[in-house]
């Protein structure tokens, strides 16, 4: 694990495996109550027997900087970009978004198709129509319910017991008798000690900067940017996912788009079901790594019209 | 780290405590007593950012010779997170024999 400074903030990263194995496999976590450790336990261990992986912890979260302000996708992209460049990896890259790290990949791809092998888009977010204004909303009762998690855990270390039905004073914010529950549950599931150093984290991020308002004002990705995405692409999802139309859309739109969808599974299908990710994943790596072995220095074979023809095969799963 | 050859698990045991102690804060360690028994979870609370902290402190301290990335991939969350020291202090030590004699 070490501290790198790029694009002027210190960047917590690991990396892991075969030094020089390309393509490179850079892996980008979800937002808020996330950092690098969800694919350090998941998948970049397992990935590293065989690839150079890289983990880090985006800005604001796990043991990167959090900043006052800069937490748009464009400014998650430069980071990315800007890190690498530290790392010395200037090869196209594989990247592995869970989520918001899934938005982060695509900038990236839409801004430096050029620097990109791949994307594997686990549950990816990515801005359509009243994005920024949903995101906003979930993240503002996100920051609710660790305003309310910490004051009751507060109440519980001082008194001993909780409320069944909240706290009063924070009934304020409106919160409905499941989202009182469900702080509830989490406060208990969880050891107090790390209960509370999460909600000091998301508290701390979400009132603490500016990345409610960066998100809200994020534009919608047009379908013609969706298509100039020409590189493999892996897509995964839960069945149930609560954004499972951005897979059917990724699914439309992107020329080399491998569709698959996990039954039964829901947003967090790459903790809940990690296994069946890997089972997924790892032989679509494995595939990279093959076509970087056969373009030598692979450069511009991948990058500037798409990839060889022969894994546009992999790709239609219609 | 240590100056030997010693690799039994009492050795080993203050090794890895003396690293918990630097990833959590002395001030928190000192109320915990931590033996082989203890998990990382429920008895120490570690989240998970810190426990892998902790692994990359053990990466650098044991080397090659502890093949932590291999053993962390055998593994499902469920048991990364159930995991106590013993266990981790057991695949240490197991390494440190089977990697030799010097």
């Amino acid at each position: 694990m070490a501290v790198v400074n790029a694009n002027s903030i210190a960047i917590n990263v690991i990396e892991l495996g075969v030094e020089d194995a390309a393509p490179p496999v850079v892996m980008l976590h979800g937002i808020v109550i996330d950092n690098l450790s969800s694919f350090y336990y998941t998948l970049a261990n397992h990935a590293a027997s065989a690839h150079h992986v890289v983990l880090y912890d985006q800005r604001g979260h796990g043991r990167s900087d959090r900043p006052n302000s800069g937490y748009t996708v464009e400014d998650n992209v430069e980071d990315l970009s800007e890190l690498l460049k530290t790392l010395y990896i200037d090869e196209p890259v594989v990247l592995v978004g869970n989520s918001f790290g899934g938005t982060i990949a695509l900038g990236f791809a839409l801004k430096y198709p050029e620097r990109v092998a791949g994307l594997a888009l686990i549950e990816a977010h990515f801005a359509v129509d009243g994005w920024g204004d949903e995101m906003a909303s979930t993240l503002r009762r996100t920051a609710d319910l660790a305003r309310e998690g910490l004051a009751m855990e507060k109440v519980l270390r001082e008194t001993g017991s909780l409320p069944e039905e909240g706290l009063p004073a924070l009934q304020k914010v409106g919160l409905s008798p499941e989202e009182v529950q469900f702080v509830i549950h989490w406060i208990e599931d969880n050891s107090r000690r790390k209960a509370t150093r999460m909600g000091k984290t998301a508290k701390a991020l979400l009132d603490g900067t500016t990345l409610i308002d960066d998100l809200q004002r994020e534009k919608p990705l047009s379908e013609e940017q969706l298509k100039s995405i020409k590189c493999p692409t892996l897509v995964i999802y839960g069945e149930q996912s609560d954004i499972i139309d951005r897979a059917h859309d990724l699914a439309r739109c992107l020329p080399q788009a491998e569709l698959n969808v996990i039954e039964g599974q829901n947003h967090s299908v790459l903790m809940a079901a990690s296994d069946r990710v890997r089972e997924i994943l790892l032989p679509w790596l494995a595939e990279r790594s093959a076509i970087a072995a056969i373009g030598g220095s692979v450069k511009n074979d991948i990058s500037a019209d798409g990839i060889p023809a022969d894994t546009a095969l992999l790709c239609d799963r219609s | 780290m240590s100056a030997g050859p010693l690799t039994n698990d009492a050795t080993i045991l203050k090794e890895v405590v003396a690293m918990i102690t630097d990833v959590v804060g002395e001030d928190y360690a000192i109320d915990l007593d931590i033996d082989m028994e203890t998990s990382f979870q429920e008895d120490l609370e570690l989240e998970s950012i810190e426990f892998v902290t902790l692994a990359e402190k053990l990466m650098e301290t044991y080397g090659e010779k502890v093949d932590f990335t291999g053993w962390i991939a055998s593994m499902d969350v469920d048991e990364i997170i159930a995991m106590t020291v013993g266990q981790l202090v057991d695949f240490i030590t197991k390494c440190q024999s089977e990697s030799g004699e010097e």
